[in-house]
């Protein structure tokens, strides 16, 4: 049995760019890709990842995989070079892999391996914990107690129409993705917002 | 219980596979599960506060919703195309 979860973390974009065999996942992915491997665009959801995939000309390194991707439909031209490159460059690929290319790659990578690699995203981990943290502090810490307004609509209803319209919040939010870019091409003023958020509930 | 299980490991093992897909796909998936939150409040507020359902008729009737992963998993989604090897069966 083949450990495609496995394989799909060695692919992954911490695997790093450039040298030798650290891209040896990427250019099998290109080649199927290129190979029409996948069906591509039945005009389903996921087959319009596989055709923005297949539309990517064939590139060599996730440098150029990212600008191809930041330039596509939709994306207004953001660049989000400097994130990406960051989190390449703390790459710990090299030393993840000791074994050569074609002994034991289909094997999962072992734990340490695993754990090695949360090191080059620390960061932007810690910045998703962070405004995870503010959002439940903000949600179940400070809006629980604000109660509901006296007049007006009844609590069954105010909870209702305020819990729908956070949601669609909760959506915009999740959406964006890459279409703006980051400030100074870093995650932490996310969470500064959330901060931001915390304040105005709180005030 | 069962539903959070699934969930549980329904995420980890699809936001895994991501890493085989393009890079619009994590989007993709982060966009679904923003709009997965308005579906489920809208849901509530449609069949309870619009068409005067009981709650209870409400969420029964959210028992055929998962029938929906079914037809995403066998009629939409794609082979991986990173991996030239057989999907295991």
């Amino acid at each position: 049995m083949k450990p495609l979860v496995g394989k799909g973390l060695a692919g992954s974009p911490l695997e790093g760019d450039g040298d030798g065999d650290s891209t040896r996942f990427d250019d099998l992915g290109l080649e199927a890709a290129a190979d029409g491997a996948a069906p591509a665009g039945s005009g389903t959801g996921a087959g319009l990842g596989v055709e923005l995939a297949a539309q990517d000309p064939p590139h060599q390194d996730s440098h150029s995989r990212v600008q191809g991707v930041a330039s596509g439909p939709g994306n207004k031209g953001v660049d989000m070079d400097p994130l990406r490159r960051r989190m390449t460059d703390r790459s710990v690929a090299a030393e993840n892999h000791p074994q050569s290319p074609g002994d034991g790659d289909d094997s999962d990578p072992d734990l340490w391996t695993k754990l090695r690699a949360i090191l080059p995203i620390s960061r932007h981990m810690a910045s998703m914990a962070a405004v995870y943290f503010l959002e439940y502090t903000v949600n179940t810490g400070v809006a629980s107690t604000l109660g509901f307004p006296r007049d007006g609509v009844s609590p069954h209803v105010f909870y209702v129409r305020s819990n729908f319209a956070y949601q669609i919040g909760v959506f915009l939010s999740r959406t964006f993705g890459e279409s703006i870019p980051m400030p100074w091409g870093e995650l932490w003023p996310l969470p500064a917002l959330q901060l931001v958020n915390l304040g105005l509930f709180l005030g | 219980m069962l539903a959070s299980a699934g969930a549980g490991l329904g995420e980890a093992t699809s936001l895994s596979m991501t890493a085989l897909y393009s890079d619009w796909t994590v989007v993709a998936w982060s966009s679904g599960t923003g709009f997965a939150g308005i579906a489920g409040a809208g849901w509530y507020l449609l069949f309870h506060d619009i068409l005067k359902w009981t709650p209870k008729q409400t969420l029964l009737l959210g028992i055929a919703l998962p029938v929906l992963y079914i037809l995403a998993s066998y009629l939409m989604l794609t082979r991986p195309t990173v991996n030239p090897i057989e999907h295991p069966a």
